[in-house]
């Protein structure tokens, strides 16, 4: 086991390193640059100056080297282009924890919420609940974030002024991003659930179980919950990754000083070292959460053996 | 001999979107205390269902016990029991050993803590205490290191092995009836042989009476004091090992034993029934097996046989018992009638 997460962490640096390399070039070969805007109106000197300080003069293979050089030898990412002053490292850490106070817990909820409807609807197959279940499923699938998130503003902060429309510093600040945000993956939860556990109860162990002298709500609790939660574990690794960039929508809404937002700003504005910075922590994020979903996945079913743990 | 299950009028019926499935259609029957009876047919005859009738398992899905249909084990009207006793039976009282080793262990639990489960459940002790009980129980059914096989998952024992942990689950609370639904179907031969052979050998240790439901003749042979031959839902013989395999009058039991590779047969073209049974989904008039019967009459296609009893062991539903029916020999060669007198 123990040989083998070490194994996954040294392939994780590896993918990370080539994604940075590959979104390095792939991000010089745009057309424009972080200071073509800043210095239209300034004197050729100034000009060249600017740029001879950001190292943008250069040819593009030996700023990949300069930046390479930063990471290695002084820890760093660099200093934001756009806005001087501002490391790019402490940017990521400030505003990531913002959006993973909204996002984290928006799935985290959507996943066990959706666990439990899931399994209801599939012990209720076809019965009201079922029915009922499938209802918030569908919507939560089809309707997209941007009107729920104004319907809820509409209906709790206009009609019934329970919580503040948008901003961020109180708690009560947060719910309401994170009802919006839980809904998709409370949704695909469910589905994912509903369609594994009518699988589960359908197998010849469930009936043994079942013969034994276990209650249903045993059986499930012991039986069926453990040997259906697989699907769904998996499209949670991903999930949590998302929460960094794909709640953008749902920050920009709620006016949430969350990293979505300073990505695709960052982008905007070419402030490549923003840019990189983001894609290396998303990256990092991503494959992280699949290496901790595969070592549940091995807790959780013995068959499941990972290559490389000879134990058995 | 004491009388410890006690079936009576039994019908069970699927629900589905093409419409009420009759799988049993009226079924009585008794099982003894200690006694082995086998339930033999062809698939689909409701050999199973009615395995499963027994301890009312398909409560969850779409099959239903009509109404009318009485159960009584050991004093214990089952068709009455509320839930909460309905689970206290299920392990305790009866035992149930499935087909498919392969599918019916819980592949991320030990076989240990499955074991257990059922001592848990009507023993009342801790998971701890309980394994202790399934080392003894795992040593019964004679698999080898049972302190360390508790420990390992489904996937890591063969066929063989997970059978024997079904078996140890089924007794692991001395029921009085245990029922083995196809136990070695999904065997291989000489792993077949070896778990029958422990089946025995556990009926003759606890007096546990035995339902073998099968489709292999081979097995009931060796295996089973009486046989009920069921078609399309019905018993349509019943009778002791000898009434069925010496003196059968059924044209089905004789289909089934004439379908027995023998060595006679050897080098021949096997045996088959033409046909196939009936849709369960109707109504059937007349006798079922009417349609693929050799011998059929008029009188069998309007109206279905009574149950009519030779001896005290040995009855059968067909129009041939009739007084008035044609005299029909059974077509299959039967040595050694004589010493049978």
């Amino acid at each position: 086991m123990v040989k083998y997460i070490l194994k996954r962490v040294f392939y994780m640096f590896l993918v990370l390193f080539i994604v940075t390399t590959i979104t390095f070039f792939l991000m010089h070969m745009i057309p424009g640059d972080p200071l073509t805007a800043l210095v239209q109106k300034l004197p050729e000197q100034t000009k060249i100056n600017y740029y001879a300080k950001y190292g943008l003069d250069k040819p593009v293979y030996e700023q990949y080297f300069v930046f390479l050089k930063g990471i290695f030898t002084e820890g760093t990412l660099g200093e934001s282009i756009r806005f001087p002053g501002r490391q790019v490292l402490d940017t990521i850490q400030k505003y990531a924890g913002y959006s993973s106070e909204i996002g984290l817990v928006a799935v985290l909820i959507g996943f066990i919420i959706g666990i439990v409807l899931g399994t209801v609807s599939a012990i209720k197959q076809n019965k009201l609940p079922d029915k009922l279940i499938s209802i918030i499923a569908i919507l939560g699938i089809s309707l997209p974030v941007f009107l729920l998130a104004s319907l809820f503003q509409y209906l709790f902060t206009v009609k019934w002024p329970l919580f503040p429309t948008l901003g961020w510093g109180t708690p009560a600040h947060k719910i309401l991003p994170i009802l919006c945000m839980s809904f998709s993956p409370l949704a695909t939860y469910t589905r994912y659930m509903r369609s594994s556990v009518l699988d589960v109860i359908n197998q010849d162990y469930i009936t043994m179980a079942e013969a034994k002298g276990m209650s249903f709500a045993q059986v499930v609790r012991r039986h069926v919950l453990r040997n259906s939660i697989l699907p769904s574990l998996t499209i949670l690794g991903p999930n949590i990754a998302d929460v960094f960039t794909g709640s953008f929508v749902i920050e920009s809404i709620f006016a949430i000083p969350g990293l979505g937002s300073y990505y695709i700003t960052a982008v905007n504005d070419r402030d490549f070292p923003m840019i990189i910075g983001c894609a290396m922590f998303y990256t990092g994020i991503y494959i992280l959460s699949l290496l901790v979903v595969d070592i549940l996945y091995v807790i959780i079913d013995p068959r499941i053996r990972l290559t490389g743990s000879n134990s058995k | 001999m004491d009388r410890l299950l006690e079936v009576e009028n039994l019908h069970v019926s699927f629900h589905s979107y093409a419409g009420e499935v009759k799988a049993v259609r009226g079924i009585s029957f008794g099982v003894d205390k200690g006694e082995t009876l086998a339930l033999v047919g062809e698939s689909g005859c409701g050999k199973s269902v009615t395995a499963k009738a027994l301890m009312r398992i398909f409560d969850r899905t779409s099959g239903e016990i009509m109404p009318g249909s009485s159960i009584r084990f050991d004093g214990t009207d089952v068709m009455a029991l509320d839930k909460k006793a309905l689970h206290a039976f299920r392990g305790s009282q009866i035992g149930m050993i499935f087909q498919d080793p392969m599918t019916s262990l819980d592949p991320t639990m030990t076989i240990g803590k499955q074991v257990g489960e059922a001592l848990v459940i009507h023993k009342g002790l801790s998971m701890r205490e309980a394994e202790k009980q399934v080392v003894e129980l795992l040593r019964m059914v004679e698999i080898p290191n049972p302190e360390e096989r508790v420990k390992a998952y489904p996937h890591q024992l063969s066929g063989g092995m997970r059978q024997r942990v079904v078996i140890a689950t089924a007794l692991a609370c001395n029921p009085k009836l245990l029922i083995a639904d196809e136990p070695t179907t999904a065997l291989d031969v000489t792993i077949q042989a070896q778990v029958l052979d422990l089946l025995r050998d556990l009926k003759v240790r606890f007096g546990t009476a035995i339902i073998l439901v099968t489709h292999d003749l081979g097995i009931v042979a060796d295996f089973s004091d009486r046989i009920q031959v069921m078609y399309a839902g019905q018993i349509v013989e019943e009778g002791t090992k000898r009434d069925i395999f010496k003196r059968c009058r059924h044209p089905y039991t004789w289909a089934l034993l004439r379908s027995i590779p023998q060595e006679h047969t050897t080098g021949t073209t096997l045996y088959s029934l033409k046909g196939t049974p009936p849709d369960l989904l109707m109504d059937i008039q007349g006798c079922p097996f009417a349609s693929r019967c050799e011998y059929c009459m008029p009188i069998c296609r309007q109206k279905m046989p009574e149950r009519k009893a030779l001896t005290d062991t040995h009855a059968l539903s067909c129009w041939l018992t009739h007084p008035q029916a044609p005299k029909v020999e059974c077509p299959i060669p039967r040595e050694g009638d004589e010493e049978d007198g």
